[in-house]
C-alpha cells in the first residue's frame, strides 16, 4: 500500500513536469505530438510528425548554413508565407505582424484622411474633387489645387501613392498642407484635421439627349443601398428610357449590401449560398416588400476588376433575367475570407467558404502558372473591349465604348 | 508529520510543474528577455518555429475551404518560402520536376533544349524612384551549352540572356523600372504623351503574356520532346531561335583533342587516377562544368595536388571561415594545364583556382564564370529540393583578410 502510494507520488512528479512543459500547448488548445515524442526519445515515422521534423531540420540548416545568416523571425515568416502560398489561392495570404495591423486598420476604417480625390501632378498631387462634408471642403480646398508640401516636406517627384500615405494618418491629428492654387501668387497654407471620410460610393448622371440614367457604384460599403436609392430617385425624376449601372472596377465589399439592393428586382429569392469546409451552408435571400418598378431596361457594365459583391449583383441579375451585362468578364472571386490572428500579431487571411449563384454557380477565377487569366467570372451578354489609350487618359463618357454599347442596346430595344 | 509530508509533496509537485514550464520557456524562448513573470512573458514571446509550422498547417487543415489532400505540399511550400525569402538568387528551390532535371544535369545529362541556366543580377543604371522599393527580378542567363545539342547548333552561347520563351516575355525588373521612371518623367513634363503611351502599350502587352524567370528555366531544362521558340539577348543583340528538346549527354571522363574532360560526377576519381598514371604532363578540360559535386572535386584535387590547405570559404556572417584542405595528396603532381572558360563554375572554378594559386597548374582558355560558391543540396520528401549557398571560396589564408590584405585573386 505504501509502495503504491510512493509510486503514485513518484509518477506525479513527471506528470506535473509534463503538465508544466505543455501548459502553453494545452492553454492554446494544441498538443504537438512531436514534442511529446522528443521528450520520451521516440522516433516515429507517422506522416504528420515527420513533416514537422523535416521542417525543423531544414529550418535549422538554413539558419546555420546559409551564407547570410538569416534572421530567425524573418525566416519563420518566410516559411509561413510559403506554406500558405502552396495552396495556390491568391486570396489566402500570410501577414507578418506589421502588415496584419495595417490590414486590420484598413478594413476597420481606421485610416483617416482629408476627404479629397487626388491625382499625380509634377509638383505633388492635384485635388480632383473634394467630398461633401469632408474636412478639405469645409476648410476651403478646391478642385484644381495642387498639394506641394505635406507637413513641411516638399513632395514634388514623390510617387503619388506615397504622398497619399503622408497625408493620411490617425484620427484627430492635423496635417499641414502647402497648396498652390491657380491664380494665387503665393502658396496657401492649411492645417486640416484628419477625419473619417466617406467617399461618395454612388454617383449618378442624367443624359437628357436620350433620357438615359447612369449610376456608378464604386464599392459595396454598408451605406451603399441607401445612397443608391437616393441616386436612383434623382435620375428617375427625369423620366427614364433606360438605366446603366456601372459596376466596373468595383472590388465588392459587404455581401449584404448587394443582397439588399437585389431586393428591388427579385423578392424572397436566393442570391447566394455559402458552403463551408465542414459541409455547412448559409443562404442569402432577398427580402419581401422591397420590389421597385423598373419601367425601363437596365444594363450593367462590368469588367475584370468587378469582383466579389459586384459580380454577385451582376450575376444574380443575369441569372434572374433582370438586366443585360455589357463589358468584359468579371474577376471571378467567389469566396469568403476571414483573418485568423496569431499570438505574435501575425495573421492569415484565409478562404473559408465558396459562394454559389442560383444558376451560374461558382465561377472561380482560374489562372495559369504565371498568373494569367484562363477562365472564371461572369461573362457579359455583350463583350466590348475598351481602347487601351482611352483607359489611360481617364475615360470620359463620350469616349467610353462600353457605355456607348449599353446606350445602343437600350435605344434599339435589345436591352 | 503526515501533513508535513503531504505539504512537501505538494510543494514538490508545484516545483515540478514550474520546472516544466521554465524548461519549456527556455526551449521556446532562448532569446526572449526573462522577466520572471510567466504571464507577461506569454504575451511577448514568439511562437517557436516548429510550433508555428504545426499551428498554421493545422489551422489550414481544419478551416481552409477545400480539404488539404497532400500534406507534403505544405511542407515543401514552407521550405520553398524560406529559400525564396533569403533574397539570394544563388539559393534555388526546385519543384519535383525541376529537381529531377537538376539531378540529371549534375550527373552530366541535360534534358530540354540542351543548356543550363542560372539567375544573374544584371547591373543597371536605373535607380528606383524615391520611396519605391527596389524590384529584384533577376535575369535568366545561359551558363553552359551541351556540345551537339539543339541550342549549340543554333549558336546559343554562354552569357546569353533569355528574354522570350514560346512568345511569353520573361519578366525582368529592368524594363518595369524603366517604365516607372518614364512615368515620372511624363508627369514632370520631360517626355511627351506619345512616348509614354507607346512604352505603356509595349509593357502592358508584355505583362499580359509573361512568364517568371523560374518558370522559363523549368520549361527550358526539362522535357525530352517538342520544340521551343526562344529569344535571347546577347549584349543588346536579339537572337531568335527554335530549339528541339532532347536528352544531351555532356562529354565526360575521356580524352578529347588531347585534354582529359574532367567532370565531378560518380566515377571521376578512378577515371582521373588511371588517366594520370605514368604521365608527367597532362591537360584537363574544365569547360561546361557548372554543377560539379564538391566532395568529388576535393577527392580529384587530392589525386593531383599535395596535402595542405588551398583556401577557405567565407560567409557574410562573422562565423569562422571554413578552411578548404586535403588531408592526403599527391606529393609529386604532374605538370598540369587546365582549359577553362565562362562555363567553368563553382566546384570546377574552385578546383582551378586552388591549383593555379599554388602554381601546380597553369590556366588556359578564357576567364572563368566568376562563381566560386559552395552549395548544400537538399532533397525533400515529395521529390522537390533546393540548393543553399553556404560560402564563397577565396584562395590564401583567412588571416590575410583580418589583416586587411585581402585573400582572393
Amino acid at each position: 500500500m505504501k509502495a503504491a502510494k510512493l509510486l503514485g507520488v513518484a509518477l506525479a512528479f513527471p506528470a506535473c513536469f509534463s503538465f508544466g512543459f505543455y501548459w502553453r500547448d494545452i492553454k492554446h488548445g494544441q498538443f504537438t505530438p512531436s514534442n511529446r515524442d522528443r521528450l520520451l526519445g521516440i522516433k516515429t515515422n507517422s506522416n504528420k510528425e515527420s513533416d514537422e521534423t523535416v521542417f525543423k531540420q531544414n529550418f535549422s540548416r538554413i539558419l546555420a548554413d546559409h551564407i547570410k545568416r538569416p534572421d530567425k523571425k524573418e525566416l519563420t515568416y518566410s516559411a509561413m508565407e510559403g506554406l500558405v502560398a502552396s495552396l495556390g489561392d491568391p486570396h489566402t495570404n500570410f501577414f507578418v505582424p506589421k502588415v496584419n495591423n495595417e490590414f486590420r486598420d484598413e478594413t476597420q476604417g481606421k485610416f483617416f484622411g482629408i476627404g479629397a480625390r487626388l491625382l499625380p501632378d509634377p509638383l505633388g498631387v492635384k485635388v480632383v474633387s473634394v467630398f461633401t462634408d469632408g474636412p478639405a471642403k469645409r476648410l476651403g480646398i478646391k478642385g484644381g489645387d495642387v498639394i506641394v508640401a505635406v507637413d513641411g516636406k516638399v513632395v514634388a517627384g514623390i510617387p503619388s501613392d506615397d504622398i497619399v500615405m503622408l497625408i493620411k494618418g490617425k484620427e484627430g491629428t492635423v496635417v499641414k498642407l502647402k497648396i498652390s492654387r491657380p491664380g494665387a501668387v503665393t502658396p496657401l497654407e492649411f492645417s486640416i484635421p484628419r477625419e473619417k471620410v466617406i467617399p461618395p460610393n454612388v454617383e449618378s448622371k442624367f443624359l437628357p439627349a436620350n433620357k438615359i440614367g447612369y449610376i456608378k457604384i464604386v464599392n459595396f460599403a454598408l451605406e451603399v443601398p441607401d445612397q443608391f436609392d437616393h441616386e436612383l430617385q434623382a435620375v428617375e425624376s427625369n423620366g427614364l428610357k433606360g438605366l446603366v449601372i456601372d459596376l466596373r472596377d468595383n472590388p465588392g465589399g459587404a455581401l449584404d449590401a448587394a443582397v439588399t439592393m437585389l431586393g428591388k428586382w427579385v423578392e424572397e429569392k436566393n442570391i447566394v449560398r455559402l458552403k463551408f469546409r465542414d459541409g455547412s451552408e448559409e443562404t442569402n435571400d432577398t427580402e419581401r416588400g422591397q420590389l421597385h418598378n423598373f419601367k425601363y431596361p437596365v444594363v450593367i457594365l462590368v469588367n475584370e476588376d468587378s469582383a466579389s459583391a459586384a459580380e454577385i449583383m451582376a450575376g444574380a441579375l443575369k441569372d434572374y433575367g433582370k438586366a443585360k451585362l455589357v463589358g468584359d468578364h468579371t474577376y471571378g472571386k467567389f469566396s469568403v475570407q476571414t483573418v485568423f490572428s496569431q499570438r505574435d500579431g501575425a495573421g492569415i487571411k484565409m478562404t473559408i467558404a465558396h459562394y454559389f449563384l442560383p444558376k451560374s454557380g461558382a465561377l472561380s477565377r482560374k489562372v495559369d502558372e504565371d498568373g494569367a487569366y484562363i477562365s472564371g467570372g461572369i461573362q457579359p451578354d455583350v463583350k466590348v473591349e475598351l481602347n487601351p489609350d482611352i483607359e489611360f487618359e481617364a475615360a470620359t463618357m463620350d469616349k467610353d465604348a462600353q457605355f456607348a454599347k449599353a446606350v445602343e442596346l437600350i435605344l434599339s430595344g435589345k436591352a | 508529520m503526515k501533513s508535513l509530508t503531504s505539504a512537501g509533496i505538494i510543494v514538490g509537485l508545484l516545483a515540478s510543474t514550474i520546472a516544466g514550464l521554465n524548461i519549456r520557456d527556455k526551449r521556446d524562448m532562448p532569446e526572449s528577455p526573462n522577466t520572471g513573470l510567466l504571464a507577461s512573458k506569454d504575451e511577448q514571446f514568439d511562437i517557436a518555429e516548429a510550433d508555428y509550422y504545426s499551428g498554421i498547417s493545422n489551422l489550414i487543415k481544419d478551416k481552409y475551404v477545400d480539404p488539404v489532400t497532400d500534406d507534403k505540399k505544405l511542407l515543401s511550400g514552407a521550405v520553398r518560402g524560406m529559400v525564396m525569402g533569403l533574397g539570394d538568387i544563388n539559393s534555388q528551390f526546385y519543384n519535383p520536376n525541376e529537381f529531377t532535371a537538376f539531378k540529371n544535369a549534375r550527373s552530366g545529362q541535360y534534358h530540354g533544349v540542351g543548356v543550363w541556366l542560372d539567375f544573374k543580377s544584371i547591373k543597371t543604371d536605373i535607380k528606383p524612384t524615391p520611396g519605391e522599393t527596389e524590384l529584384s527580378l533577376p535575369r535568366l542567363a545561359v551558363v553552359s551549352v551541351a556540345p551537339g545539342s539543339s541550342a549549340d547548333k543554333a549558336g546559343v552561347k554562354v552569357g546569353d540572356l533569355v528574354t522570350e520563351v514560346d512568345d511569353h516575355w520573361v519578366l525582368n525588373s529592368e524594363e518595369i523600372v524603366r517604365f516607372r521612371k518614364a512615368q515620372q518623367d511624363f508627369f514632370a513634363k520631360k517626355i511627351d504623351f506619345k512616348t509614354i503611351n507607346d512604352m505603356r502599350k509595349d509593357i502592358k502587352a508584355k505583362l499580359e503574356k509573361s512568364v517568371t524567370p523560374v518558370h522559363a528555366k523549368e520549361r527550358m531544362i526539362s522535357g525530352e520532346k517538342g520544340s521551343m521558340h526562344i529569344v535571347f539577348d546577347r549584349v543588346g543583340k536579339k537572337i531568335d531561335t527554335k530549339l528541339e528538346k532532347g536528352v544531351y549527354d555532356l562529354p565526360a571522363l575521356k580524352e578529347i583533342n588531347g585534354a582529359f574532360v574532367l567532370t565531378f560526377t560518380s566515377g571521376s576519381v578512378d577515371a582521373l587516377k588511371s588517366y594520370i598514371a605514368g604521365k608527367s604532363e597532362i591537360a584537363i578540360d574544365l569547360r561546361n562544368n557548372v554543377l560539379g559535386d564538391f566532395e568529388t572535386m576535393r577527392k580529384c584535387l587530392s589525386i593531383l595536388a599535395p596535402a595542405g590547405s588551398y583556401g577557405y570559404f567565407s560567409n557574410e556572417k562573422k562565423a569562422t571561415p571554413v578552411i578548404f584542405k586535403i588531408e592526403t595528396g599527391n606529393p609529386k603532381p604532374p605538370k598540369i594545364k587546365l582549359i577553362v572558360d565562362q562555363s567553368t563554375r563553382d566546384a570546377a572554378e574552385v578546383f582551378a583556382a586552388s591549383l593555379s594559386a599554388k602554381g601546380i597548374a597553369t590556366l588556359s582558355g578564357t576567364e572563368m564564370g566568376n562563381s566560386r560558391r559552395h552549395h548544400d543540396i537538399v532533397q525533400l520528401p515529395d521529390g522537390s529540393g533546393y540548393t543553399l549557398t553556404t560560402g564563397v571560396f577565396k584562395t590564401g589564408a583567412p588571416t590575410d583578410v583580418v589583416k586587411g590584405k585581402g585573400g582572393s585573386k
